[in-house]
């Protein structure tokens, strides 16, 4: 799983079925920068589970997991690759030895 | 999949059982994305039988293992294609966005450029910009 | 899955036979630098020489976007109609599964803080 920021939408009317109703949001992988995250710069397509906004912080699963939020247990046929699963309120992280936690709002 | 370049073989007599009788393909990526570690070379299940200085593409996962007919084979690369020709727009090294280029001293041996009568880029005497940062 | 633009395609003869019938596009992925470079904090390394090769089964050309999916998703995608139990088969790694019509990317002025 990554974090990422939404920055985007992607409409499409020439896909394949299997993701027809889906909607995809274009997400800016953050990575852990000492106490900030900052942009890696890439960027990834997820289906949205959840809601998210352009501006939200999220957590972005792949594979079989991001499969399993868009179904049941039999989902060899679900065509997810990445999918939107949680907006981050907060984020905890050690500062000086302790555990500080930041607000994503 | 990866488009690359064969540019040698590995020969090994201490190797997994599991390996015997695959031939290993070295093959060195024209471009790729994102890749977990610094790659140069890959090194690929050759199973179509290329050869040094050929353009081939590389599948990466467990196809490589179906295609070896064996789930527990220690494979995650094979080399499913020899490629004929690549081609690629003129124009792209200069996109307003997105702008996208081959190395130039180490272009497809199948490179064509297309958008302007799709000679190659060495008859054309074609000289690629060899990037920088942005 | 991320989101690129046809820059090429790969023509081959010789292939492993679950390959036939697929067309190889060589798609060059939007980077943060394309869409949104004012969330970038630092200079990322130059992303022109980044690029897939993904099958693709729905027509994509060069110049237009789309969304491309890794690994099973890939997969699945190439497969328009198997029977009750059967798992894909073709060996592929990435697919094609959108072309795109339009994206909407947030703008410096919408990035208030």
């Amino acid at each position: 799983m990554m974090l990422g920021r939404v920055i985007g939408e992607v409409w499409a009317t020439r896909k394949n079925p299997r993701i027809e109703g889906r909607k995809a949001l274009l997400v800016a992988a953050l990575a852990q920068d000492g106490d900030r995250r900052t942009p890696t710069g890439e960027v990834v397509v997820a289906f949205d589970s959840v809601g998210a906004r352009i501006g939200h912080v999220v957590t972005v699963t792949w594979g079989s997991g991001a499969r399993a939020v868009f179904s049941g247990p039999d989902n060899r046929w679900v065509l997810v690759d990445a999918a939107v699963a949680r907006i981050v309120d907060a984020v905890s992280v050690e500062r000086d030895g302790k555990e500080v936690e930041e607000r994503e709002d | 999949m990866i488009l690359g370049r064969m540019v040698g073989t590995v020969w090994a007599t201490r190797k997994n059982p599991r390996l015997e009788n695959f031939k290993l393909a070295i093959v060195r990526p024209y471009f790729w994305y994102n890749p977990s570690h610094d790659v140069e070379h890959v090194i690929a299940v050759d199973q179509v039988g290329a050869e040094v200085g050929q353009d081939v593409l590389v599948c990466v996962g467990q196809p490589g293992r179906w295609v070896a007919g064996d789930s527990r084979c220690p494979i995650e690369a094979s080399v499913m294609a020899i490629v004929d020709s690549v081609e690629i727009e003129r124009g792209t090294e200069n996109a307003p966005v997105a702008p996208f280029a081959l190395r130039s001293r180490f272009l497809p041996t199948t490179l064509v450029r297309v958008g302007d009568g799709g000679s190659t880029a060495r008859d054309a005497g074609l000289h690629e910009t060899d990037g920088g940062t942005p | 899955m991320f989101m690129g633009k046809v820059v090429g395609t790969v023509w081959s003869t010789v292939k492993w036979e679950g390959l036939h019938g697929l067309k190889f596009l060589v798609v060059r992925p939007y980077h943060l630098a394309d869409l949104a470079p004012h969330l970038l904090v630092r200079p990322t390394p130059y992303t022109m020489y980044d690029g897939v090769v993904a099958a693709d089964v729905l027509g994509a050309g060069p110049g237009e976007d789309v969304i491309v999916a890794y690994g099973h998703s890939a997969r699945v995608a190439v497969e328009p109609e198997l029977p009750d139990g059967k798992l894909p088969s073709r060996p592929i790694d990435a697919a094609v599964v959108a072309i795109v019509d339009h994206f909407h990317v947030e703008s410096a002025a919408q990035d208030e803080e």
